[in-house]
Order: C-alpha cells, then structure tokens, then sequence
C-alpha cells in the first residue's frame, strides 16, 4: 500500500513528525485569522519558498498535487468574475492553496511508520497499560491488510459480471463485496482467537 | 519428536439444535494422525474443539491434560491451528509482521519477537520476505507465510483444517514435504487422501461419529469404497 | 471484543475500495463515486457505534497519507481542501445511519434502511460539508448548499442502493443482526464452520 511520499529527497524527510504537524496546524490556523493583504502574500509564499528551496524536482511535484482543487479554483473565479471581486477571490484561492501545499508538504515527507509512532506517542498519557494503543495498531494492521484483497475481489466480480452481462453494472457487486467482508471478518476474528485475541495477554 | 496426548471423553457438540458431534472418544499419542470424512461429517468442528476455540456440549477435551478453550495462554502454547484460506488468517500487511505477531501474544517484547520472527524465516530460507507486503505473494507462498506464523510460536501439535486444498502439485508437493519433516505431532483434516498414506493413524468421522480408526491402509481403501457408493448429494 | 475490531476493520477497507470503484457519471454530468454509498453501509449494517469507528478509521488512515480518497486522493491535504466538512461528516453520516437503523428495528428492513440512510448519508452528511465548504471558500451557506446541490440526485440514488443492498445482506445473513447484537466470535464461527457461505469469490 503506497503512502502518498515521494521520490525527491528532502531537509523536511529529517525533521520529526510532531514537528511537522504543529507547524501545520499553526500555519492553517494563521492564515485563517490574517487579514491584511501584505502579510497573506508573505504567508502564501512560506510554504512555496519552503519547498522551492528543496530543488526543481520536489517543486514541480507538489505543484502538480494543487491539481486536485481546480473544481473549487474554477468556482471561485468565476463566481467573484460575476460580483467583480476578483481580487477577494484571489486571496481565497491563494489561501486554500497555501494551505493545500503546506498540508502536503507534511504529508509527503513523513513515513507511515512515523504518523504511527507519533500517534502512539500521542496515546501515550491517556493508555494505561497500552490496550488501546495495540487495538489501534492491529485496527490499521488489519484495513492496510484488507484493502488490496477487497480491490482485487470487487475486479474479479467486476469480470464474473462482465462475463454474463452486456451491461455496465459496476455497482452491483458492492452487495457481494460488503457480504463478504461480513464473513471474512467471522474467519478473521477466529483466525485472531486462535492467536490469542486482540486483548493484550 | 515433540510429545503429545490428546484425549476426548464421550464429546458431544451441538450448535442451533444441530449435533455437530456426538460421543466421540479418542485416545491419540501417534505423531502423523490423519482425519478423513465428508463436508459436514463434523472434521472441522473437531479441529476446532482441539484448538480450543470451542467448548463441547458435553465431555471433556484436553490436549496434553489441559483444557485449551479454558486455558487460551496454554493453548497458545500447546497448539497451533491451520485454516484452508490464507486471506482468512493472514492479519498483517507484511511477512515479518503477521510472524511476529503470534510470538508477542505468547508474552515475546517487540524486538524479540520481531528477531525470532526473522530467524524462522532464515530457517527456511525466505529471508527476503521479511519486508514484503502479503499482496505480493501467491497463493502458494501466502499458505506458507501462514505455516510459518504457526510454526514461530512452536507448538507441539499442529492442527491442519485442509490448508492445502486449491493449491497446484508442486506448491502442494513442497509444503506436504515440508510438514512431514516437521518435528511436532501433525493432526492433518483433508480430503487428500493419497497425503495420509504414510500416516500413523487414520481417523474416518461420519455424521459428528467415528466411523473408523486405524491404519491408513485399512481405513482410506473403506472410507474410497463408501464414498464411491453414494449415489446422491 | 475481537469481533468489533475485526469488522470495523474490514469495513473501513471496504469503503477504501469503493473509492476504487470507477465513478459514475450521471445525465447531468456530475460525476458520483461509491465511497459515500460505503459509509451508508457501515451504518445499516455495523450500527452506529461500530459503523462510525469504521468510517473513522478509514479517515484517519486517509489523514496518514494513504491515497485512499475515490481518485487517489489522501493525505493532510484532504483536510486542507474545501471538501473537508464532507470527510469530517463521513463518520458523523456512519453513526446517525446506524443509529436510525436501531431505532427504526421494528419497521421492514428496506424501508428502514433507506430512512436511516437518508438522515445518515444525506442530511447528516451535508450539514458539515456544506458548513466546511462554506468556511473554506468564504461564501454564504444557501450558495455553498446551491454548489452541492447538483450531486443530490447521484445521493439519492445511493440512499436506495443502501436500501436494496442492506436489505439483501440481511437476507443473506440472517444471524447477522445489527451491531447491537453481535455474536461472540466462537459461535459464530461454528455456525459458519458448519454452514460456509458461498465459494470464495477471490480465489
């Protein structure tokens, strides 16, 4: 299952993961509550420079992400064309982006390994003698184990189907699909049992 | 060889007003112990009441003079089960996680789990699975990954609920020869009957009853002639 | 209880792999994805407790940057983006469906499905994403409610979808009723030991 990293080395891949996230949550929060023109431009730009400074390869790339929200750039631009309020709408893309590029800045240079430690981290004071945290952990063992089973299975249905229809149907093996999920989970839990269970011995 | 006695005393088993298995009494300390029967003949209910995963209706089972359902940490030592999917008991995304977790719920801290997890993969030569995601192994290879989880924990049976049905004549071929040379008592539910033919013993269960027991060349030639005469399903 | 792990589990890789599902496009060219329809699911058929962790997990390993988003979407940046109300209500949209679903028990499962999943998957749903989507790109509610509204009818047809297939699951499965009464893990266990469902489909 391939996380959302990437190929391009960079300073931030080093930088803890607790770090990241904090500085993440501190810029979106920021940007939301800035109000002068000056200092959105600085704001917007942090993030850019951020990644800029780490070469061409990893700029090109995480420019590429900001793709995902041309539908809402689309809306924005036209909708503030009509009120002739381009320049408001400009800072509203300019701000969603900023926050888009930074979010994936985080994303793409911390591991799943180190989300997973932090989050353990982060169970920490609340999880007395570590129950939860193993539940958790075996919870996100078990759908990373999962997923590529169940999209092979919905493309088997979707061939078994295509075999005796003409029609599209796509949809109609999402009964057979949840159905079984439903049984698997009756062997998977007695496969679990028979190892002991998920309740720390 | 690794010891084992298993015992059921007049064990009956019903679920949903159906009798799974009624009165069955056996008495076994041989090392290759086959079990034949039909779909529904009650194999796998036995299977399951030797693992304790189940508890029966009525007397007693005890593997090693324990109760296994009561007892789960013993269990956990005494027996390790092998289902027919691997997708249904595979857990973990990759190869040295699913082996490693068995030993860290027998009470293995993660390092050590993970280390002994690495030697057994050593031991038989896939120490390049370690990283790999199950998604990336065949069918063949994902029962084997199974044979090694169990095989980790080291228990000294081995119950096997026809793991080996579907599989191609060398995949089958290598992971039958793999399981003779093992060194724990084999329990082996299946309806191959030519894998049994250098077993100890046979068990033939018929409508949750033991309808035979003995040498595998005096059970299974009764059990083919029985099941040749059937004339509907 | 082993189970409820098991089955939230799996659940929230069921709704990763509808995400995988090629979208649909319908007559009026808005493009509708299956992944919704699966967060329904976990509701009518898991509950509402059990229904809402799994879509919360499927969140939270979407957060973790898993591409697990209907167009391979995923990561922190998902949160970032104007759609995030929407994702915020998956778990919110899981747990109303389940919890309707329990509380409609009496009525025939179809009919109750497809209520549950309408105040679950639709009104439950849209209220945060329409208030994220509000937020994010600074416009009054009724016009972000306006900008949504072309996608209603591709949910409307998965409300009934839910409603069909929850009522098939349940027919199929008869012993699996609702989360509240889960069976322990042995049990059932046996039952379908002695009683295996149909031919493995992924073999």
């Amino acid at each position: 299952m391939l996380a959302l990293t990437t190929p391009y080395q960079t300073i931030f891949h080093r930088w803890p993961a607790s770090l990241k996230v904090v500085m993440l949550l501190t810029f979106t929060t920021g940007l939301m509550l800035i109000q002068t023109q000056m200092l959105l431009l600085c704001a917007v730009g942090l993030p850019f420079c951020l990644i800029a400074s780490q070469g061409r390869g990893y700029l090109w790339f995480s420019l590429k992400l900001l793709r995902a929200l041309w539908p809402f750039v689309a809306i924005i631009l036209i909708w503030h064309f009509y009120t002739a309020d381009l320049q408001s709408g400009l800072s509203i893309i300019l701000k969603l982006a900023a926050a888009f590029t930074f979010a994936n800045l985080v994303t793409t240079t911390t591991s799943l390994a180190d989300f997973s430690a932090l989050i353990e981290k982060a169970m920490a004071p609340f999880d007395g003698n570590g129950a939860q945290g193993k539940k958790l952990g075996l919870m996100i063992a078990l759908t990373l184990r999962f997923i590529p089973v169940f999209v092979e299975r919905a493309s088997l249905l979707r061939l078994a189907h295509r075999a005796r229809s003409t029609k599209h149907g796509t949809w109609r093996i999402i009964f057979p699909l949840a159905l079984s999920a439903l049984d698997d989970a009756e062997h998977v839990s007695e496969a679990l049992n028979a190892r002991g269970g998920a309740a720390p011995r | 060889m690794a010891d084992c006695t298993i015992q059921f005393e007049n064990v009956s088993l019903s679920l949903n007003a159906r009798k799974l298995l009624n009165g069955v009494s056996l008495d076994i300390q041989e090392q290759r112990v086959g079990v034949i029967g039909r779909n529904g003949s009650g194999k796998t209910s036995f299977a399951r009441l030797l693992s304790g995963l189940l508890a029966p209706s009525s007397g007693r089972v005890r593997v090693n003079g324990n109760d296994l359902f009561k007892h789960r940490a013993a269990a956990l030592k005494t027996v390790g089960i092998l289902f027919q999917n691997p997708d249904h008991q595979i857990i973990f995304p990759t190869v040295l996680e699913e082996l490693s977790f068995g030993l860290t719920q027998q009470g293995q801290r993660k390092a050590e789990a993970m280390q002994n997890a690495t030697k057994i993969l050593q031991q038989f030569d896939r120490l390049d699975w370690a990283e790999r995601t199950i998604a990336t192994l065949s069918q063949g290879q994902r029962h084997l990954v199974c044979l090694l989880s169990v095989l980790a924990m080291a228990p000294p049976l081995l119950v096997l609920d026809e793991p080996f049905a579907g599989l191609d004549l060398p995949t089958k071929t290598y992971l039958q020869n793999l399981l003779y040379g093992l060194d724990q008592s084999v329990l082996h539910i299946t309806h191959d009957l030519q894998a049994l033919a250098e077993y100890e013993r046979v068990i033939w269960l018929e409508k949750g009853q033991v309808v035979g027991d003995g040498l595998p060349k005096h059970i299974i030639p009764n059990f083919e002639n029985a099941m040749a005469q059937i004339e509907q399903i | 209880m082993d189970k409820n792990v098991v089955l939230v589990s799996l659940f929230a890789a069921v709704i990763a792999a509808l995400g995988l599902i090629p979208k649909i496009t319908l007559i009026s060219g808005v493009p509708i994805t299956a992944q919704s329809l699966g967060v329904m699911l976990c509701g009518t058929i898991l509950g509402a407790r059990a229904g809402a962790q799994a879509a919360l997990l499927f969140l939270g390993l979407t957060a973790l940057g898993l591409p697990l988003l209907a167009g391979g979407r995923g990561g922190l940046a998902v949160f970032a983006s104007p759609s995030v109300g929407f994702l915020i209500g998956f778990p919110i949209a899981a747990f109303v469906t389940g919890w309707s679903m329990q509380h409609l028990a009496r009525f025939s499962i179809g009919p109750a499905s497809a209520l549950a999943a309408l105040l679950g998957g639709i009104i439950a749903l849209y209220i945060p994403g329409v208030i994220g989507l509000s937020i994010m790109i600074d416009k009054p509610l009724l016009a972000s409610l306006a900008l949504v509204a072309p996608f209603l009818p591709g949910d409307v047809i998965k409300v009934i979808l839910c409603a069909v297939i929850t009522r098939a699951i349940y027919t199929a499965r008869p012993q699996m009723v609702l989360a509240k009464s889960l069976q322990s893990a042995p049990d059932a266990a046996a039952q379908t030991a002695e009683n295996p469902p149909q031919k493995d489909i992924a073999r």
